[in-house]
């Protein structure tokens, strides 16, 4: 067990390989009760302390984004979802206080959004057979709901469930964190535990932090605090894509990130595979093949990568001159690994394809 | 669980001091607290190592950990098959998958008795 931003969180269940496995064979449940979730009864504030498009996220609809500062760092990223008109953002627990003194900075009364972190229950199934656990666990009519739902949809229909009437902030979305099909639940507090039972007991593994992370590392998800952070802008780091091109949103760093320098937008971020035996970690510094002298980068996130079977992460690069000589080796640097050098690539796709957005088969 | 004939040391080796040469492992204890083991890091056959120097690293999902010599002398083989497969080392028993052979100078660290181990691990 591990203490993590006042929680006892589960590191594994037994194995975080076999744990992996079983997200990307077949189906993981995971407890991710930690996470926050914040409602907004203005829309005026949602739009401001959101670098997402909030007036027009559509009913049903939910929608990755940042929170960026008034400097266009990245102060967390989350997810936006619209139950029934109402809307939804969960964040990480690591950033509770950052986040939560962000909106109440904005906030023109205490009425203008809620605070349901801790107060719910969060299940996520993940996996490619995650419509049959569904099925066994609730009955064909809550799976069949389900399945029909597309990538990132929402629905406030629980009933068939667990015993309970339930309303928002109780619903369910088509979304996740390891590059997988799947859902994640948002229940109440009582419901946490049956629910994660009833996916338990119809076939789906455990799955503890240590898998979490291999998953999304291989999938090309950030941590906050390792893989972005707020002396860093979204261009920077890759997610340049979610900042919303147009409509009505007013988010505080919008214009600053509109005019900034081409150079300040150069990505830095990518994924990358070790060519040698080795396990990579956050902060190992990268080098060029012929010059040990001055680093190009560092590791922001590393680790053994169960389904490619090698040590691989995400690495920051120092400048673009950086990016440039690794277009001369076809992507080849060292690692220093405790004083060793191995031979690491950069990539430019993700390590692993997500299937995320793929629709269920019968 | 922990034979009679190998001897351990506080860092949670054991050694085989009957075979010769002698055989340097990792105690199944050692494995269960590191979890899944995905890396292993071996010294060079003819390097010379020194009780109680690290000699290679052992890695797992969750973290790294250095292997220290329980004696002294000359690396004489490594076990590659293990380096390729380190999940092996899983469930291996005590005595039976060894990391490296060394030509002991006769020097060791503080060795433990089975029992002796035993009763350390569970402080």
């Amino acid at each position: 067990m591990l203490p993590f931003a006042g929680w006892e969180m589960p590191i594994h269940y037994g194995s975080v390989l076999s744990e992996h496995k079983s997200v990307r064979n077949a189906a993981g449940v995971f407890d991710v009760s930690h996470m926050c979730l914040f409602e907004f009864c203005s829309l005026d504030l949602a739009s401001r302390v959101f670098a997402i498009d909030i007036a027009n996220l559509e009913s049903s609809q939910a929608r990755y984004g940042l929170i960026l500062n008034t400097t266009g760092g990245v102060l967390e990223d989350c997810i936006a979802y619209n139950v029934e008109g109402k809307i939804f953002v969960c964040t990480n627990a690591g950033n509770y206080e950052t986040v939560l003194r962000w909106f109440q900075e904005h906030a023109d009364t205490p009425d203008d959004f809620k605070d349901h972190s801790g107060k719910i229950g969060i299940i996520a199934l993940q996996g490619p057979k995650t419509q049959h656990v569904l099925q066994k666990a609730f009955g064909p009519d809550f799976s069949q709901e389900a399945v029909n739902m597309k990538f990132m949809d929402v629905s406030p229909n629980l009933k068939d469930l667990a015993s309970y009437e339930g309303s928002a902030p109780y619903f369910m979305a088509r979304s996740g964190y390891t590059g997988e099909q799947g859902f994640e639940f948002f229940v109440p507090r009582a419901h946490a535990a049956g629910t994660f039972d009833r996916i338990l007991k119809a076939g789906a593994a455990p799955i503890g932090l240590g898998a979490r992370d291999t998953l999304r590392l291989e999938a090309g998800f950030h941590l906050h605090g390792n893989d972005m952070t707020a002396e860093q802008n979204p261009y920077e780091v890759g997610l340049g894509w979610s900042i919303p091109k147009s409509g009505n949103e007013v988010f505080t760093a919008r214009d600053l990130l509109l005019t900034l320098d081409k150079n300040k937008k150069q990505k830095k971020l990518y994924p990358f595979l070790l060519e040698q035996k080795g396990i990579p970690r956050a902060e190992m510094l990268a080098y060029k093949l012929d010059d040990p002298s001055e680093s190009i980068g560092r590791v922001t996130s590393g680790g053994f990568l169960p389904t490619l079977e090698k040590g691989g992460g995400m690495l920051f690069l120092n400048s673009k001159e950086a990016s440039d000589y690794l277009e001369t080796t076809n992507g080849f640097f060292n690692l220093d690994i405790r004083g060793k050098f191995v031979r690491a690539q950069r990539q430019k796709k993700a390590l692993y394809k997500s299937r995320a957005n793929q629709s269920f088969e019968d | 669980m922990y034979p009679e004939h190998l001897k351990y040391t506080k860092d949670h080796e054991w050694i085989n001091e009957s075979a010769s040469p002698i055989e340097v492992g990792v105690t199944s204890f050692a494995v269960e607290q590191l979890g899944d083991i995905v890396h292993l890091d071996l010294p060079e056959v003819g390097s010379e190592i020194k009780h109680g120097d690290a000699f290679g690293t052992i890695e797992s999902t969750k973290t790294v950990s250095d292997l220290y010599a329980p004696i002294s002398g000359k690396v004489s083989e490594i076990n590659k098959d293990l380096a390729d497969k380190p999940e092996e080392l899983q469930n291996a028993e005590n005595g039976k998958q060894w990391l490296i052979k060394i030509a002991s100078t006769g020097d060791t660290a503080e060795l433990l008795s089975a029992s002796e181990y035993e009763a350390y691990i569970k402080e």
